[in-house]
């Protein structure tokens, strides 16, 4: 069996639903934060895929954008997300009094 | 001559540089008045902007392989977020005092996400509209939690880092979907072939997951949750900035995307933006009705004005972007003057309640008789901004209403919220002329930068009230750019294309730089 | 080629499975470090090598490593009893599976899967320098921007507040 496009799609569009399910079900902050770049990875995924079967060096170059990007927002947000365990003593949503997702 | 294009980014930018040094050096107290020269720059850069940037006889410059456009569009954008920035700054002079640490970096990063706005505006490009709009937002998550003392504050800026990250994700997704069916990047590129793409669905779902992140920083129904919460836990001028700064980048974006990108797609979206503008705009002001924290109420109406603003777009006419443009220049001087004042009467209470502003007549006519004409705009009352902007856009969309009858109802649907708006705009001007007891009748002292930004604001929200006449040569300017890079795209998209091998994709040099459009 | 391929989902899959799932943080961060390498590992075999390591430095060894770290600085005071799903996770479920449903029945129904990959070209990484340095240097220099801002502000937010300005943390 040969191994296409579409084979490499699924598997980032099963790691973006498995991302999405994560940050809405998952109750610790960190974890959802783990989800969200399981996400950012998945499509990742996607556009290293599509760059290399339509074979045009574009996406990668994006793929790398978007990789610097998540380092910035991951040391971010994970010193904001320490800062708020600190003030609060907790790390789950539900515990956070202006969170009304 | 490609760097000369630049020069607002590279000015703001080296400004934000320098204030970091200069922090260096400066004993702490002195810190505060930092602000002052961040916000002398920013004008500094406006006034050379109007003085010395023309743009070439074609109206459109390209820079680095068409990644960076500078346009009348771009250069209107630009003016607008200097001009926010500089009324920001002055305000966060007079809150310097909320901020335990780390206050030139508080003006730092003001700049920073100014930059990532005026590189915003001339994105031309999905890696750049991508880099930018990440700019803005991880400056954002910052300052909105900037005050680590108040858990509001660290709390609303968790919520906007979630969200934020999650619709970056969409983004993505969605970036690489429209790449992965069109092998383009490029806006113009892309609108060469979206014509062909028109029934293909993975590329419709694709453009729709990029408005998903869109949507976002404009704050619009359904991806509006977090606007309420960071509105109120953010220090003030940064709310403001948020307000202003942000949306309006949103905006550009949207402009550029759905205009120049892809036309052809949005010409058959004219249902989706009706429902969602319509949807925006009850919900935001239905929201703000039982609402009695000021900062908040003004978050669920700023949800309501991008509702009135995606009126212009739904309208899908160059009237409808002007319209947009118009609007975006009377919210400018309209919530800058709302959020001054908050920022000055508030800056030492726990809580922002609608009634701390009782008594202000008496303690500050001035700052009460500023914050009443921000309501009476942003309500749409004539003679203010806010009324002008919303006949505007009203126009537009009524325009429409030949070809689809929902341009009626939406238009319905608005006026509809106007009323609703009126009810809880006019609560907070009770709360300030009600002859009350104030909770603390001592004066408010109004430095003289702020009062000549609030006398400004008051001239802006009269003039665009009055003499509209100006703005909309200028505005209509704006948003014809937009029509002539779609006619030029039509234009070329004709004529046949050499292949071009994607691998040995033309460097740039000199040589084969991208030619402007005559 | 296939073989490879499949093996590398299939760990991918699984230990994204397990990052989601598992209640010791610790675990869910060394599972989703593992899911990292994964994906390194699939895009060297899709011959992006220069995404492939950029991939293997940033995130196995950067962001994985700040997760983990964030984990060691927040644990402890959990109360074990609790779920770790929040009560609305069928919603979560729902929405995913919807979110991947559409996305997968939109792949295979269109066009673009019957594209067959070309000969990996040669030496791209060279390549994406140099269009790195030409066409796509505004981004590169906002890039920096946005480094410069991300690193002054999670100092700021991580930096302990000065004794006099805090509040003497509570007991609870």
């Amino acid at each position: 069996m040969n191994v296409g496009l579409g084979h490499y799609l699924v598997v980032s569009a099963l790691l973006f639903a498995l991302g999405l399910f994560g940050v809405i079900a998952r109750r610790n902050l960190l974890v959802i934060y783990m989800s969200l770049e399981l996400m950012l990875n998945a499509a990742n995924l996607a556009l290293v895929a599509f760059s290399r079967f339509t074979n045009n060096l574009d996406g990668q170059i994006l793929v790398f954008f978007v990789i610097t990007v998540a380092a910035a927002e991951v040391s971010v947000g994970l010193a904001l997300i320490v800062a708020l365990y600190r003030k609060r003593r907790s790390a789950h949503v539900e515990d956070l009094t202006a969170m009304k997702l | 001559m490609n760097i000369a294009l630049l020069s607002h980014e590279w000015l703001v930018l080296l400004l934000g540089l320098g204030l970091l040094l200069a922090d260096l050096w400066l004993p702490p107290a002195a810190r505060r008045k930092l602000g002052y020269v961040a916000a002398l720059g920013v004008a500094a850069i406006l006034l050379y902007s109007i003085l010395f940037v023309r743009l070439p006889a074609g109206g459109v410059e390209y820079a680095f392989g068409r990644m960076y456009i500078l346009d009348s569009l771009a250069l209107f954008f630009k003016r607008f977020f200097l001009l926010a920035a500089l009324a920001v700054l002055l305000m966060s002079v007079e809150f310097a005092a909320e901020i335990q640490s780390g206050l030139t970096e508080y003006y730092a990063l003001t700049l920073f996400a100014l930059a990532g706005m005026l590189f915003a505006c001339s994105a031309n490009d999905f890696t750049l509209l991508f880099v930018s709009l990440e700019l803005i937002t991880i400056s954002f998550y910052i300052l909105t939690s900037f005050q680590r003392a108040r858990t509001l504050s660290l709390e609303a800026g968790v919520k906007y880092l979630i969200i934020g990250a999650l619709s970056t994700s969409f983004t993505v997704f969605g970036i690489a979907l429209v790449y992965g069916t069109s092998g383009k990047l490029n806006f113009q590129d892309l609108a060469a072939v979206a014509p062909q793409l028109i029934g293909n669905k993975l590329f419709l779902f694709g453009l729709l997951w990029v408005m998903v992140g869109l949507g976002f920083k404009i704050a619009a129904f359904p991806f509006q949750i977090w606007a309420p919460d960071v509105y109120q836990g953010a220090p003030s001028p940064t709310t403001a900035f948020l307000a202003i700064g942000s949306k309006a980048a949103g905006f550009a974006l949207v402009l550029r995307v759905l205009f120049t990108a892809v036309p052809a797609i949005t010409a058959q979206w004219s249902h989706l933006l009706i429902v969602i503008s319509a949807v925006t705009i009850l919900y935001g002001n239905l929201c703000a009705l039982p609402q009695r924290n000021v900062k908040r109420l003004l978050g669920y109406s700023s949800i309501a004005h991008a509702g009135y603003m995606l009126l212009g777009v739904a309208a899908l006419s160059a009237a409808g972007q002007s319209a947009i443009l118009y609007y975006l220049s009377g919210y400018l001087f309209t919530v800058l003057a709302a959020f001054t004042v908050i920022c000055l009467v508030m800056r030492h209470a726990e809580g922002e309640d609608i009634s701390r502003l009782a008594g202000l007549n008496q303690r500050s006519p001035l700052l009460a008789a500023a914050m009443a004409l921000a309501m009476v705009s942003l309500a749409g009352v004539p003679p203010m901004a806010g009324f002008f902007g919303k006949f505007l856009l009203f126009k537009a969309a009524l325009a429409q209403g030949a070809t689809q009858h929902g341009y009626y109802w939406l238009v319905g649907i608005a006026i509809l919220g106007v009323v609703i708006s009126l009810y809880y705009y006019f609560g907070v001007i009770r709360a300030i002329y009600w002859p009350g007891n104030a909770p603390d009748p001592s004066p408010i002292p109004v430095s003289r930068p702020i009062l000549l930004s609030i006398y400004a604001c008051v001239a802006g929200m009269f003039f665009l009230g009055l003499y509209p006449n100006p703005v909309v040569t200028l505005t209509s300017k704006a948003a014809s750019a937009l029509q002539a890079e779609t006619a030029a795209i039509h234009a070329t998209a004709t004529l046949p294309k050499a292949p071009r091998a994607a691998w040995t994709r033309s460097l740039l040099g000199p040589a084969s730089a991208a030619p402007s459009r005559p | 080629m296939s073989v490879a391929f499949f093996i590398i989902a299939l760990l991918t899959l699984l230990s994204a499975v397990a990052a989601m799932t598992l209640r010791n943080l610790i675990h869910c961060a060394l599972a989703l470090a593992f899911t990292f390498a994964g994906l390194a590992a699939a895009y060297l075999q899709l011959g992006a090598q220069f995404v492939g390591f950029v991939q293997l430095l940033v995130y196995v060894g950067a962001v994985a490593i700040l997760i983990v770290f964030a984990v060691l600085l927040t644990r402890g005071r959990e109360p074990a009893t609790q779920g770790i799903f929040s009560p609305k996770w069928p919603v979560g479920a729902a929405v995913a599976l919807g979110v991947f449903g559409t996305l997968a029945g939109l792949l295979l129904s269109s066009r673009v899967l019957h594209h067959e990959a070309a000969a990996i070209a040669q030496a791209p990484v060279r390549q994406i320098g140099e269009q790195l340095m030409t066409h796509y240097i505004v981004p590169l220099e906002v890039l920096g921007v946005l480094l410069t801002a991300a690193l002054i502000g999670a100092v700021i937010l991580a930096m302990h507040e000065r004794e006099s300005d805090s509040p003497p943390p509570s007991k609870t």
